[in-house]
């Protein structure tokens, strides 16, 4: 892991009115990566964004960025946002209707005294690389919202912070320009190699464009690590729940194996045993009730009529068929489950009514105390 | 990438002037509103004469609340307000509902009209119609009187009747109008095409859906009109006051002129007036406060109400209002000013004359007049511009202990006629020893002049300042501006169209505003305004015309010329 950009250490941010916003809150931001903040709204991503600009004063704590205290709560300390050089993209863009596309990108550089011309220069450098390279005299309220949003960007990036904070920053845009614009900060991070701390609500953009995720609720950490660990290993079935879609099967342990897998016999399903692995397995005992959670792309859909019954598969029948494009997704009720949401290959269609077998495979099955 | 920053303690400087604007917000809002109002309390009690030693008793108020002229102008107050208020209620119903939601022709000019009778001082507008409706020689009498069937002139100005008709023809439908309009215009336009298709006419639909959709907008005007009308007084005291009909306002205004004025019984009927205002007023902020948010229109464009055959007539029925409110005054004002005798057209030697004009323009004190008002309205109009931004910005955007009670406080200017706030300056210019050099000088009625206005001014300061989002000056500190700096490229830039609105306001305010003066200027500080008042009431209604077009068109070429410029002044964000 390269260094750290920023530390947060034990910091606590509670509201007047007594919303505790954030508890205890400790993270290390690897320099150089786009590091996503992400949870439901109210989890206190937004309030540690601005507590990494300077926009709040936490109760306590300490903030450094590498190894410069910027907050720290017990040495009153506190440096104010206008002199700790971040970039920061806000959720409403925040683009200044009195100015033009210019005079926006260029206000930083104007307040750190840089000369005319140079503003000038590094003003149109800054709008090439977000794509909106001769616009520098449209005024602002003529800009549409993914203009602005890139506006907003160059103004970010235009005086080389240290850091770029990104507050929900696709939230407004359609869903096609949200799209592109992911792939725009991607790739403009990869060229500059700034560290981006990046606050969504949206798990598919968190997935998708961080190199480390911080999941969050009601104030508290709930588990950082790689995109992948945290979608394959959730720590808890909030986190499990949060980032991607989950089937939730209940069953009973049948046994405790030496591989650390536990074998669960499903509900409603007697032949069906799953053998699954648990974040921490020693606490299941045989006949205990628990939970198997499975990804949806993990289940295979068999169409049932004029077939035996298959090994370690779970028979239902299809209440509703919702055609999505490039799969189709099944309702499929299944005896002493809730009804199950499964995925279908595009070629293969099944009726509604139907009958199917639902198979899962793979080495991604966990299980998780009912 | 240098990080260029050091270890610096608590942004001491950014504290410091926080709580000296917000110590100077609470000591401004205390003396300006809490000040006076204890100063008239005290003085409801004092039974001796204002430049005697004080005694205390109760004398002014047995006096105010059981003597029989000051029963009957309570009585009179509220009869005259229900009446024009239950008349002009659904005339501007109608009228915004045509300009709002119909396909009525011209909507945007027509409600021009209204927009300028807003502006339009109430004095010389109702001299003007005196020209038309005196009993003896208005126009209209007299060409009524012509016809067969009468036998006099039907109409008599210098009556009830009189006073509601000047009511329904300045401010009072006008404002209705004006606030009642945009939210007809933002009205969500498939509410009524549902009940269209349900099978309902378009009378139908009005009634039984869009005025019930509007009910809370509905009330909260009505009770705002309610506590105009108790403010009333200038109407009263021209119309009034030669048949001895009085409303709370114009006994407050007589009682001081009497020989001896006797302030202790002015005094205690505005203190008791006062009290009957705080529930509407506590209501009015409460229908208001809890809407504000709910406001923001949605993008979609509602589809006008189709009116058919209707279209034209009802375009002639509101071209006519419109023009009775504002070229009908302005019209017969200035032909009014250029006759012998005003109104009496039957002079041997010629009706018309320019000679009022030249003894007015001649006269030299006239210069000073003009001086004053420009002065006033200059001074009261930037003063009170500035001052409410600040007062609204450190409202919103910044928590302290006594916030809400001073927000509140900005709301009790709403509950108090100006006469009222007038009486409790002459108090406070009289006991207040520091204030004394003040008394009389155009700096006193600067410093009075926008505290009438205070609660539509901080309200719409405040909206404004909602309205631009944190995120405009934190993206700015972000970017590495100090608060001062955020301030003054930031924030003032953004707030100015809405400064112009309420210097215009404000302007308009000071300028049109005769009673204030009336109580406290000294004859060398004296504004046009008040010397048309005297010469209304002195009945030298040649040159009281001259002055009151002057007014006039100063501040509907103050209001036209904001308009012209581009500010939308308007009050809609006073729901």
């Amino acid at each position: 892991m390269a260094s750290s950009m920023v530390h947060v250490e034990h910091v606590t941010k509670t509201y007047p009115g007594g919303t505790q916003a954030v508890r205890d809150l400790s993270l290390e931001i690897p320099e150089g990566e786009i590091f996503t903040l992400v949870g439901p709204s109210g989890c206190g991503k937004t309030t540690t964004l601005r507590l990494i600009a300077g926009l709040e004063e936490p109760d306590a704590g300490v903030i450094s960025f590498r190894d410069r205290r910027i907050v720290d709560i017990a040495q009153r300390i506190f440096v104010r946002a206008n002199v700790r050089n971040v970039g920061m993209v806000f959720q409403s863009y925040a683009i200044w209707p009195h100015m033009t596309v210019e005079e926006n990108v260029g206000y930083p550089l104007k307040l750190r005294g840089v000369s005319r011309g140079r503003i000038r220069e590094q003003v149109a450098a800054t709008l090439q690389l977000v794509g909106m390279a001769g616009m520098e005299k449209r005024p602002a309220p003529l800009l549409s919202g993914g203009q602005q949003q890139r506006v907003a960007l160059a103004r970010a990036l235009v005086y080389e912070p240290d850091l770029l904070l990104l507050d929900e920053p696709f939230s407004n845009l359609d869903a096609k320009l949200r799209d592109q614009m992911r792939v725009e900060v991607k790739l403009l991070q990869h060229r500059l190699g700034i560290t981006v701390v990046f606050v969504t609500h949206d798990q598919v953009e968190a997935l998708s464009l961080s190199d480390h995720i911080a999941v969050m609720n009601l104030g508290e950490l709930q588990q950082v690590g790689k995109p992948e660990l945290l979608y394959q290993h959730p720590a808890n079935p909030f986190v499990r729940d949060f980032l991607g879609k989950t089937i939730l099967l209940r069953g009973l342990v049948s046994a405790r194996g030496a591989d650390g897998q536990v074998a669960v016999g499903v509900r409603g399903a007697d032949d069906c045993v799953l053998f699954a692995r648990g974040y921490d397995i020693r606490g299941f005992t045989p006949g205990q009730e628990v939970n198997v959670a499975i990804r949806p792309e993990d289940v295979e859909l068999v169409a049932g009529e004029g077939i035996g019954t298959p090994t370690s598969a779970i028979g239902g029948t299809v209440e509703a068929r919702l055609f999505m494009g490039e799969r189709t997704e099944y309702r499929v009720a299944v005896p002493d489950q809730e009804p199950l949401l499964v995925y279908g290959r595009r070629e293969q269609m099944v009726d509604e009514g139907g009958q199917v077998w639902l198979r899962p495979h793979g080495q991604n099955i966990a299980v998780w105390p009912a | 990438m240098a990080l260029g920053v050091a270890r610096i303690a608590a942004p001491r400087f950014r504290l410091e002037a926080r709580s000296a604007l917000i110590l100077a917000t609470v000591g401004l809002l205390s003396f300006v509103i809490v000040y006076p109002i204890l100063i008239l309390i005290i003085n409801s009690f004092v039974i001796t004469r204002p430049w005697e030693p004080p005694q205390y008793g109760l004398n002014a108020w047995r006096f105010a609340l059981l003597d029989q002229s000051m029963l009957a102008a309570m009585w009179n107050t509220v009869q005259l307000a229900a009446v024009h208020q239950a008349i002009s209620l659904p005339i501007a119903i109608l009228i915004a509902w045509l300009i709002g939601r119909t396909n009525l022709p011209f909507a945007r000019g027509v409600e021009f009209f209204f927009w300028l009778t807003f502006f339009m001082p109430a004095i010389p507008t109702v001299q003007a119609w005196i020209l038309l409706l005196d009993p003896n020689y208005g126009i209209i009498n007299r060409l009524l009187a012509g016809l067969p069937f009468f036998e006099s002139g039907p109409f008599n100005i210098f009556s009830f009747w009189g006073m509601v008709w000047m009511h329904l023809v300045t401010s009072t439908v006008a404002i209705k109008v004006m606030l009642f309009a945009p939210a007809f215009r933002n009205l969500d336009a498939t509410t009524e095409e549902a009940s269209t298709v349900s099978g309902a006419s378009v009378l139908q639909t009005l009634r039984r859906v869009t005025v019930p959709l509007l009910t809370p907008t509905l009330v909260t005007v009505m009770v705002l009109a309610l506590v105009r009308a108790f403010q009333a007084v200038e109407i009263e005291l021209v119309l009034g006051l030669p048949i001895n009909f009085f409303v709370f306002g114009s006994k407050i205004y007589d009682l001081t002129r009497l020989a001896p004025p006797d302030y202790g019984a002015a005094t205690a009927m505005g203190t008791y007036v006062m009290l009957l205002m705080v529930p509407l007023i506590v209501l009015h902020r409460h229908l208001t406060s809890r809407r504000s948010f709910t406001t923001v229109t949605s993008a979609f464009k509602p589809q006008p109400v189709n009116l058919g055959a209707w279209r034209w007539p009802a375009f002639a029925f509101i071209s006519l209002t419109g023009v009775t409110m504002t070229v009908v005054p302005v019209v017969f004002l200035l032909m009014g000013s250029f006759m012998k005798i005003y109104g009496v057209f039957d002079v041997p030697s010629g009706v018309w004359t320019t000679e009022h004009w030249r003894a007015v323009l001649g006269d030299r004190s006239f210069t000073g007049l003009v001086q004053n008002t420009l002065y006033l309205a200059l001074g009261g109009a930037t003063l009170t511009a500035v001052l409410y931004t600040v007062v609204a910005y450190v409202l919103v955007r910044w928590r302290f202990t006594l916030r809400s009670p001073m927000d509140a406080l900005t709301w009790v200017p709403a509950a108090l006629p100006g006469i009222l706030i007038a009486l409790a300056w002459f108090w406070i210019f009289l006991r207040t020893p520091v204030l004394a050099p003040l008394t009389g000088s155009i700096w006193a009625l600067i410093l009075v002049s926008g505290l009438s206005g205070m609660t539509l001014a901080v309200q719409l300061m405040k909206s404004s300042i909602m309205q631009l989002g944190t995120e405009l000056e934190e993206s700015a500190i972000v970017a590495g501006g100090n608060w001062i700096t955020t301030m003054r490229t930031i924030v003032v830039p953004l707030l100015a169209p809405t400064m112009v609105v309420l210097w215009v306001i404000n302007f308009v305010g000071a300028a049109g505003n005769a009673i204030m003066p009336a109580l406290l200027a000294s004859p060398a500080s004296k504004p046009l305004a008040l010397r048309q008042l005297e010469y209304v009431l002195a009945g030298d209604l040649e040159r009281s015309s001259i002055v009151g077009i002057m007014v006039l068109l100063l501040n509907v070429g103050v209001a036209v010329m904001a308009r012209t410029l581009g500010f939308r002044v308007g009050l809609s964000r006073m729901l």
